[in-house]
């Protein structure tokens, strides 16, 4: 076959897929996108996975390790089964936060912050540098192949050049003519479906060749089989649980994984049919690797490179055609490959490399409309000619001799850092950003330290003196055996020391570092990305952006169409009418994500911020509000505790001023009594007087009677003048009666010989129990006196004539009693009540007046002598009262130590 | 004198249709969580079947049908993860609430 045929061949094919992207870019614009947007074509365009090296390096791997190639598909197989767990999550924040590269991705995560952006972009490049020379390797070998005997082959270096150029071309020309808002590529997506389809049809033809026409076959092919190679146990060792790992962690953090599996998602649901279909994809295009692997070994001479034999089988054969489609599927999974992978990783290099950077020394107000875009083009076509150019230097540097699947591995390991600071972002609240920066620069570090350099051989850094002894000798740190663990295949040792230090560190640092505010509200957004749609973002605080320095950013990135209708249905929803939208924290945040599409959630946050000149919540700003909230709210509970008690005072005041009021009426009733009391005397006083000097000849008789009456009158008068004097004197309070040690049989002695007279003209008796012993209260005798003499007339008043009173004395819990009963009428229940209170009087016999001050007078003196008069139930009828005071002596022993009271009686 | 008044026979009969319609979305929110889980448990089966030291077991010169035991079981397990999974996301997961 000759090179012009091969070039031919390669040019047409490149030139379909140009017009299968430039028809599906344009069916795009015109919005009939759907059948473009179908499960299947995301599915396909997953298969991106599959590149050169299952192409050819999976055939190669099968002829020197058996089964081992397989682990490199059961890894992806097992992410894809448990998509409910990781991929849902990853796609759901992806589409929630306009991620637009797994860098995006966790610098998003990690409070937008762009350091870590940098280094994962870092970590991504140099590991897709071996990829990317891995695919041109398997190019030139392909072409060198298939051109051989023709004599017309060029020097490998050259081959690879201009398929290098050739695919940065074609990058170029379909991966960043436009900057798109949500970082969408149908065309490409769209192309790279077709490649998946033509390299899964292409090995299959090659296999089934191979079974079948090559074989009898698979008995026949299995039989051919060389002994151990398949079933030895030992495949199944660490190694194969390594790179079941590795491809496992390399399905989610190869950039272009992350942009066909996330970025270009359109649905959510999509993942569904692609959680079963591409790990079918994946089982299809392994089934026939290990015939073919079989096949050329038993059929093809000893020596020919076995990651070849795809190309070779048919062509010993002298099948042409199945070599052309064979070299057609190759250069299918290489080329979607080189595609996929430079698109996302200059997306990644633009806008977290170049972008900052242009922000830090632009002067956005100082340039025109259209820069940022034209930045953004710019630095992401020279990022894809430069990945190429890393990948093109790669393979001059290794001479491109080493298997396949060798530097695939190299690759995985590398991405495979990226693994835990992701899964930490998605599932653990607490990952800080120092914790993730620590943890994927150790374990970058140390994949380049003990894989990637040492892939050169001692070509670049490490010279072969220091991978055989160790740097200055020490051997402790020899990169294939570090700290003296040798013995290991190296991919295990880079594996076990990266993802220790990696993983350890990450929880080291996350543990002593503190998330600063907005990398709390991402992790929680990205925790729990259903619990909050659509995610705060960054919130902007003290603002001073107007809406129309705004528009003129968006009009920048994101173009005029694009931004004029972001703005327009800005607001909409803000339902403004035709003004331009007003920028609440809202609106900026959906501005910030939108434009996070185009050039990443860490430089958009930052233009923005620039624009809004607006600072973000720093951990410094949330301090001091926080300070002042602290201050604010015990300056409060200051003043609640101030205002609880002046509002007690304020009860306070006005329970006193109730108290007056009461007083006040008190006295107006009582002034009312008085006057009252006064005027019926003083009435009858002036009458009869008026009556003697008015008529002269008054009959004598008459007129002593007259003059008695006004005597009568006029002491009733004295009287009731004395008690009133009594009565206000005793409720002043001013001063204590002074009291003294008295008996109480003296003072009852008393009291009945004052009011002797008095019983005897009702015609009274007095029946007196006296206790035993004598009992000696705390009183004043005269005022006791009073008391008793108040009760006795009480009880001769209101008693019938020939009744008898009685008087009982008693002690009770330390208290001395005496209780006054009459055999009256008793006092009826509606009068107990009022029968203290001045002036009332029970009625009662005719002949009884008094003034009604008798009974609050005693109790007072009671209450002034430190004891109680009060009415109680008699049980015999009639009313009872009872003095009750203090106790001195309970016994009659008080009798023999106390003087003498003398008696009256 | 019975004080129970028995239900009419229509309002038994709605009685019963909302007690089914109750059990079906019962059944139905029973069957997604359970297919939930199963998208769980999957994976997990899968790791220990491919990863673990189990495969070791197959891993024996032997064939059938002239192919080797092995090679039978890796690919065997794969169309098992495989399918179960098409069954399992024939019906959309998310319906019955994913939160």
């Amino acid at each position: 076959m000759s090179g012009n045929l091969l070039i031919a061949a390669s040019v047409l094919y490149v030139a379909l897929l140009f017009l299968v992207a430039f028809l599906a870019d344009k069916r795009a614009a015109a919005g009939h996108a759907r059948w473009l947007r179908s499960p299947l074509i995301y599915t396909l365009s997953i298969s991106v996975y599959c590149t050169g090296w299952t192409f050819y390096g999976a055939v190669g791997s099968a002829a020197r390790s058996g089964l081992e190639f397989l682990a490199i598909y059961t890894g992806p197989t097992l992410v894809f089964v448990g998509w409910w767990l990781l991929l849902r999550r990853l796609v759901r924040v992806g589409r929630e936060q306009r991620i637009t590269s797994i860098a995006d991705l966790i610098s998003s995560r990690y409070g937008k912050s762009p350091v870590i952006a940098v280094m994962v972009t870092l970590i991504a490049v140099t590991a897709a540098t071996p990829y990317i020379a891995l695919q041109l390797q398997s190019l030139t070998l392909s072409f060198e192949v298939l051109a051989r005997g023709e004599g017309g082959a060029p020097q490998p270096e050259v081959t690879a050049f201009w398929i290098a150029a050739g695919l940065a071309l074609f990058t170029i020309l379909f991966g960043t003519r436009n900057v798109d808002a949500n970082e969408r590529h149908h065309g490409v997506v769209t192309a790279i479906a077709v490649e998946a389809v033509v390299k899964l049809a292409a090995l299959v033809a090659v296999g089934i060749f191979a079974v079948w026409w090559l074989a009898d076959g698979p008995a026949d092919v299995f039989a051919r089989t060389p002994p151990g190679l398949i079933d030895a146990a030992e495949n199944f060792d660490a190694r194969w649980a390594a790179i079941t790992f590795l491809s496992a962690a390399a399905v989610i953090c190869l950039p272009r994984m992350f942009q066909v599996i996330v970025v270009e998602n359109a649905d959510e649901r999509h993942l569904q049919t692609a959680a079963w279909a591409f790990p079918l994809y994946l089982f299809l295009i392994s089934l026939f690797v290990l015939p073919i692997a079989v096949m050329g070994l038993s059929v093809l001479p000893d020596g020919a490179n076995p990651d070849l034999f795809v190309l070779s089988l048919p062509l010993s054969q002298g099948q042409d055609a199945l070599a052309l489609l064979a070299f057609l599927g190759g250069f299918s999974s290489a080329t979607s490959m080189v595609i996929v992978a430079a698109i996302a990783l200059s997306t990644m290099v633009s806008n977290h490399v170049v972008m900052p950077l242009w922000i830090a020394t632009a002067q956005p107000q100082n340039t025109s409309a259209g820069d940022v875009r034209a930045v953004l083009i710019a630095s992401r076509r020279s990022s894809i000619v430069g990945i190429l150019v890393l990948g093109y230097l790669y393979f001059r540097l290794t001479g491109g001799s080493d298997a396949l699947a060798a530097i695939g591995l190299i690759a995985f390991a590398g991405v495979a850092q990226i693994l835990p600071a992701l899964l930490a972002g998605l599932f653990w609240p607490g990952a800080t950003r120092l914790g993730a920066l620590a943890g994927v620069s150790a374990g970058f570090a140390v994949w380049a330290y003990t894989l990637f350099l040492p892939s050169f051989g001692g070509g670049l850094l490490l010279s072969a003196a220091t991978l055989a002894d160790g740097p200055w000798g020490i051997a402790a740190l020899r990169p294939q055996a570090l700290f003296g663990l040798s013995g290991y295949d190296p991919l295990l040792h880079t594996l076990f020391w990266s993802m220790s230090a990696n993983a350890g560190l990450l929880v080291l640092g996350s543990m002593m570092s503190r998330q600063n505010p907005l990398e709390r509200v991402q992790a929680a957004i990205f925790s729990d990305p259903a619990g909050l749609p659509g995610g705060a973002g960054g919130a902007v605080i003290r603002r001073s952006a107007t809406s129309v320095d705004l528009y003129t950013l968006a009009e920048r990135i994101l173009g005029r169409p694009a931004a004029r209708s972001l703005f327009a249905e800005m607001t909409r929803a803000q339902k403004l009418g035709d003004r331009l939208p007003e920028p609440d924290d809202a609106m900026i945040a959906r501005l910030e994500r939108a434009l996070a599409g185009a050039i990443g959630a860490a430089s958009a946050h930052a233009m923005v911020n620039q624009v809004a000149s607006g600072e973000t919540v720093s951990m410094d700003a949330l301090i001091s509000i926080a300070d002042e909230t602290a201050q604010i709210v015990e300056y409060s509970h200051r003043l609640e505790a101030k205002s609880r008690e002046l509002g007690e005072t304020a009860e306070e005041l006005r329970r006193a001023n109730q108290r007056l009021q009461q007083l006040g009426d008190q006295k107006d009733a009582f002034l009312s009594q008085v006057s009252h009391e006064l005027r019926t005397p003083m009435t009858s006083i002036r009458s009869f007087s008026e009556i003697l000097r008015e008529d002269r000849g008054l009959d004598p008789d008459q007129a002593r009677r007259f003059i008695a009456i006004i005597h009568e009158e006029s002491q009733r008068l004295t009287r009731l003048l004395d008690e009133i004097l009594d009565l206000s004197f005793l409720e002043s309070g001013k001063f204590d009666l002074p009291l003294e040690e008295v008996e109480l049989e003296t003072a009852i002695d008393q009291a009945l010989a004052a009011s002797e007279a008095l019983i005897a003209r009702a015609g009274m008796q007095v029946l007196r129990q006296r206790p035993r012993e004598g009992l000696v209260v705390r009183a004043q005798r005269d005022r006791l006196a009073q008391v008793l003499i108040n009760l006795l007339s009480n009880a001769v008043k209101y008693a019938a004539e020939g009744e008898r009173i009685e008087i009982v004395t008693g002690v009770e819990t330390g208290q001395a009693w005496v209780e006054i009963r009459d055999h009256g009428p008793g006092i009826p229940a509606q009068h107990r009540l009022q029968i203290f209170e001045k002036f009332e009087r029970v009625p009662g016999r005719a002949d009884v007046r008094g003034a009604g001050l008798g009974l609050p007078i005693s109790r007072e003196i009671m209450r002034r002598l430190g004891g109680n008069l009060e009415l109680v139930e008699g049980s015999e009828g009639g009313a009872v009262f009872r003095i009750a005071l203090a106790l001195v002596q309970p016994s009659g022993a008080g009798l023999q130590t106390a003087a003498p009271q003398p008696g009256t009686v | 004198m019975p004080l129970h008044v028995p239900p009419s026979a229509g309002a038994r009969a709605s009685a019963n249709a909302s007690e089914e319609a109750q059990t079906a979305a019962a059944h139905a929110t029973h069957r997604a969580r359970r297919r939930r889980e199963l998208a769980v448990i999957l994976p997990v089966l899968g790791a220990f079947l491919l990863v673990s030291p189990v495969i070791k077991v197959f891993a024996a010169p032997v064939a059938l049908g002239g192919i080797p035991l092995i090679v039978l079981y890796i690919f065997g397990v794969w169309a098992f993860v495989i399918i179960a999974t098409a069954a399992l996301t024939r019906r959309n997961l998310h319906q019955a609430s994913d939160r």
